[in-house]
């Protein structure tokens, strides 16, 4: 399938290739280049995992393997879970190294992009709770600040339910105090 | 790319409960024994133990779940079987609509660390041929209904029991 690829800075630059993720709930994050070993043009069949968080509406059978999905969107509280499964647009296939694998819920086609290190910036402030998940953050002359996803961390334990909304939710109680 | 798309893997026979579409399989090997309902004693039903069930002489809880894997209170009329589990001494009878043994046997691989939590029965997933099976086996069950329905975590033996 036909993707876009976004120059985002000077070219004599030294740069590194990235995949822009959209994500339920407007947001962008990005994985390297190499994360990515798939996009489904349309979305694949989800089989359904009941007694698991909601941010996993299933797996995925991509040959003969079955695949974790996650939905950043609903972790964050930005999308509803509830019949998620049948409403997912698009997907992306991720290795996380040592032979595994994981598929991440989009809402649109992924769109490459060259990230220098000097568009390296701090997370802003209203992306501080990505800091666990987010290995560094970037500044994308169109989308703003994007952070770059630590994918052993998003498929790893650290996304237990709740735990980030909690987190969040806890930071804005603590800052109304 | 040979991938791990889960985690670690184990091969054997497995037994699949189906509970109102949904199809849990449990390792044949820990499969005991099969009684009809008709033969299950209701009459100290509680919240979650649905019957007592009598194998070789010893009353054992019996449970069942829905298909979003909920613990039931009461036996749908299409729920005929109680498997009862437990390699040599059963502990416990799952009461579903059918049981049936898969002619092969299925890689079962443990749960991602992203699907798990604590209170849940499944410990992993399998292919059978296009099919995605639900995994959990004797020692999952029992903690999961101790977890969830703290009333029955008294009714299973201690493993000092049980051996």
């Amino acid at each position: 399938m036909p993707l876009r690829t976004q120059q985002t800075i000077a070219p004599t630059e030294q740069t590194s290739s990235a995949w822009l993720l959209d994500i339920s709930g407007g947001l962008t994050v990005a994985v390297a280049a190499q994360d990515v070993i798939y996009v489904y043009p349309d979305a694949p069949q989800v089989f359904p995992v009941p007694q698991t968080p909601d941010h996993v509406p299933g797996v995925v059978n991509w040959q003969q393997h079955l695949v974790p999905i996650i939905d950043l969107g609903i972790y964050l509280g930005l999308q509803q879970a509830e019949s998620h499964s049948a409403a997912i647009k698009m997907m992306v296939l991720l290795t996380l190294g040592d032979s595994r694998l994981g598929a991440m819920a989009l809402e649109q086609i992924p769109e490459r992009a060259e990230v220098a290190d000097s568009s390296q910036c701090e997370l802003p402030a209203n992306l501080q709770a990505w800091g666990s998940l987010a290995a560094s953050c970037f500044m994308h002359n169109t989308r703003g600040a994007v952070p770059i996803l630590d994918l052993n961390a998003v498929f790893g334990s650290k996304l237990s339910p709740g735990g980030l909304v909690e987190r969040v939710g806890y930071r804005d109680r603590d800052n109304a105090a | 790319m040979s991938s791990q798309a889960l985690g670690q893997k184990s091969e054997q026979l497995m037994a699949v409960m189906n509970f109102a579409g949904l199809r849990l399989a449990v390792p044949l090997a820990e499969v005991h024994s099969l009684v009809s309902v008709l033969d299950l004693d209701d009459s100290q039903a509680n919240a979650s133990v649905l019957a007592q069930v009598e194998v070789n002489g010893r009353e054992l809880p019996a449970f069942g779940f829905d298909a979003e894997l909920r613990t039931l209170r009461s036996v749908p009329e299409d729920y005929r079987v109680c498997a009862n589990l437990g390699a040599e001494t059963p502990e416990l009878g799952i009461i579903c609509q059918s049981i049936e043994t898969l002619e092969q046997s299925v890689t079962e691989e443990a749960l991602p660390a992203c699907m798990s939590s604590a209170s849940s029965m499944l410990k992993g997933l399998a292919l059978n041929n296009d099919e995605v099976l639900l995994c959990t086996n004797l020692a999952a069950l029992v903690e999961h209904i101790s977890t969830t329905d703290k009333s029955s975590a008294g009714l299973f033996l201690s493993p000092r029991e049980a051996s």
